[in-house]
């Protein structure tokens, strides 16, 4: 039982447990040697050494994904498996002993919103070897992320990714070394519009009460003029205030509030960028969290979301 | 309570044991935390204490076996992780012997928390497929969602993210954590809920979220009170694009939010009795309460170490709470008999000696 109150009858027998256990001499021995129950994880022996490939992003349909998943069995004796993306089919895989192997896998993708606009689509890069979640890092991850021809780039990336700029088609990497991957959720438009919009805020540290600038820097990478441009931005009122018309206050169904920043921005030419800034006043020290993203919508569609800001602290 | 160790204990059983002999002339021990997690090392330091003359050797017993001695009037021991005494009373004692050959003990305990491994759950049973169709059915099973796969797979996803994000801040290798170790780890996993729900998702009305849902084929979804929004939907309908501008995977309002952290954390295993939804009075904010650190804590937007040790918001006022075991979720006056009783610093163990009060969350009340 947990949470007993002081002067209970359980927490008095609670205080005379280890006295009567000393009395008996029948208490039980812990030992450093004492480990937790077996983990619900895939921790080897085979390891995953590289996953390289292509995620090619279609409008109005799921994306077309090959991967190629490089593994090794590090042990002194064969092995056979079974791999897998998360949700997917399983391939069985037979490795000698420090063998290695490469196969072909694609995830589960899904693809939502409007086939003419903004849309998403949704996969799980998420490996599971004999159906458990794989603890180990992989070595290296090198994957392309190829849009739609036409489009200009991705609205949003659940996961950090880099823009390169060859090619017909735009395309961005997802990188790592010695990291896991998880659920990959990218936000592209097949709509005229696409606006790419850096937050940042000065200062970068808000170790204490005042006056912290936000700014916005937009660009139309669209090439249409956008038109009847709404940003919307949020703060925790507890932690921010702002003075001004572009500032309401709001409140959840019974509870929580909300301090919502918009604007409109009425045109903005294809290639152009603009700096949009606001003051907001920080009433304590704001540290350890994220502030939210901006988002930009024409007519209800979302055509830009900024990055969130890491409000920096102890560091978890 | 005393700074630094928890040695008030001792003349208090001595006294329940009517062992007046004892008294006055037994060794002191203190173990350096007042309630060790079950994943975590213990050092326990003896001394002389009341003991006159010569001690020629003391010995440091934990759990009724001697785990060192030393020569002379001082021991120490560092000791575990515990976890054979998982959520029960571990004892420790120092054996003075003197240079008669007669010994004398000082004994005190610690409770050992693990709320690990807790993978069991009641099946959700509301009257919208499982989901609240009412007030009175805004429970945990039913808010939570354990039985839906992708909750499960969030809160791996929460554990695997945590872990690189954590290592890619941190300069030297020799600090970096495994997603074995997160995942076996109380605090890890916490602390990867908190940094999960932080970077994934964001704030959005209650109203726009009930239009969310309603155009996403969940109008019928009608929970009553606070439209709180079941984890699972939140991880699949709330970062939605039809009929929506959502700038993040996840979208909801503070309750929303505090229920995704409950999910995901009762999804790795924590316990029930460890995880819940607070409600401050006056109403106007929910976050959770957690075991962190050996204490209940606040956990709230942002990383968990955001809400330690300093009272910064007014909306922390913890007065009504529920979880799994306890609810449904709300304002009734039984909701805030739920807190003092069973989410009392430190939980099973000893107390810091002060009356229940939301300030027990904080480490500045309760290091």
């Amino acid at each position: 039982m947990i949470g007993t109150r002081r002067g209970s009858i359980s927490g008095r027998i609670r205080l005379w447990l280890p006295v009567v256990a000393g009395l008996l001499s029948l208490p039980r021995v812990a030992t450093p040697q004492d480990k937790p129950p077996a983990p619900r994880l895939y921790v080897g022996p085979a390891r995953l050494t590289g996953i390289r490939g292509t995620i090619e992003l279609v409008a109005g349909a799921s994306p077309s994904v090959r991967l190629d998943i490089a593994l090794r069995n590090a042990d002194a004796k064969p092995e056979t498996l079974q791999i897998g993306f998360r949700g997917g089919p399983a391939t069985q895989v037979s490795l000698g002993a420090r063998d290695t192997a490469r196969i072909a896998l694609a995830p589960v993708a899904q693809r939502s919103g409007s086939p003419t606009g903004t849309q998403s689509a949704n996969l799980d890069l998420a490996l599971e070897v004999n159906g458990l979640p794989v603890a180990g890092g992989i070595d290296t991850v090198d994957v392309r992320i190829v849009l739609p021809l036409g489009v200009p780039a991705l609205i949003r990336s659940s996961l950090p990714v880099t823009r390169e700029t060859s090619g017909e088609r735009v395309s961005y990497r997802l990188v790592r070394s010695g990291g896991h991957l998880t659920m990959l959720n990218l936000v592209y438009t097949t709509g005229p519009v696409t606006l790419s919009i850096d937050k940042r805020v000065q200062p970068a540290v808000i170790d204490r009460p005042g006056p912290v600038t936000v700014t916005l820097t937009i660009r139309n990478l669209g090439n249409v003029v956008a038109r009847g441009i709404r940003l919307d931005d949020s703060y925790d009122p507890r932690d921010f205030s702002g003075q001004g018309a572009d500032f309401q206050l709001v409140a959840g169904k019974e509870n929580d509030r909300r301090l919502v920043w918009s604007r409109s921005l009425d045109a903005l030419a294809s290639g152009a960028s603009i700096n949009v800034t606001y003051v907001l006043t920080a009433l304590l020290p704001v540290e350890s969290t994220s502030l939210s993203a901006v988002t930009a919508s024409i007519n209800g569609q979302l055509v830009g979301v900024s990055n969130k800001v890491w409000l920096t602290g102890k560091g978890r | 309570m005393q700074p630094g160790g928890i040695s008030r204990g001792t003349p208090q059983l001595v006294g329940l044991l009517g062992l007046a002999v004892l008294a006055g002339c037994t060794p002191r021990i203190r173990a350096n935390s007042i309630h060790p997690d079950a994943d975590r090392q213990v050092t326990f330091t003896a001394d002389r204490g009341s003991v006159r003359g010569t001690i020629t050797q003391m010995q440091v017993e934990v759990g009724g076996a001697v785990a060192v001695t030393t020569p002379g009037a001082a021991a120490t021991f560092t000791g575990g992780p515990y976890v054979t005494y998982s959520n029960d009373t571990l004892p420790f004692c120092a054996i003075a012997t003197k240079s008669s050959g007669s010994t004398s003990r000082g004994c005190d305990w610690v409770y050992v928390a693990n709320p690990k491994f807790v993978f069991g759950a009641p099946a959700p049973n509301g009257g919208n497929s499982g989901y609240p169709n009412a007030s009175s059915e805004q429970t945990g099973p039913n808010l939570y969602r354990l039985d839906k796969a992708v909750v499960r797979n969030r809160a791996l996803d929460a554990i695997m993210e945590y872990v690189d994000w954590f290592n890619a801040l941190n300069p030297s290798s020799a600090d970096d954590i495994t997603v074995l170790q997160a995942a076996n780890t109380s605090d890890l996993m916490v602390a990867a809920v908190a940094w999960y729900v932080d970077h994934h998702m964001t704030w959005r009305s209650d109203a726009t979220n009930q239009t969310v849902f309603a155009n996403n084929g969940w109008a019928s979804y009608n929970p009553g009170w606070d439209f709180p929004q079941p984890a699972d939907l939140t991880l699949t309908i709330s970062g939605t694009l039809t009929n929506a501008t959502p700038g993040d995977d996840y979208e909801g309002d503070c309750e929303d939010h505090a229920i995704l952290r409950a999910a995901l954390l009762r999804a790795l295993g924590f316990a029930p009795w460890a995880i819940w939804d607070a409600i401050d009075n006056p109403i106007t904010h929910e976050y959770n309460i957690v075991l962190y650190e050996g204490a209940y804590r606040l956990m709230d937007y942002g990383t968990i170490d955001r809400w330690l040790q300093t009272h910064t918001w007014s909306s922390h006022q913890s007065y009504y709470g529920w979880n799994e075991s306890n609810g449904p979720r709300g304002v009734a006056t039984a909701n805030h008999n739920f807190l003092p009783n069973q989410v009392d610093n430190y939980p099973g163990g000893k107390t810091d000696n002060h009356s229940w009060s939301y300030l027990i969350y904080y480490k500045d009340t309760s290091p």
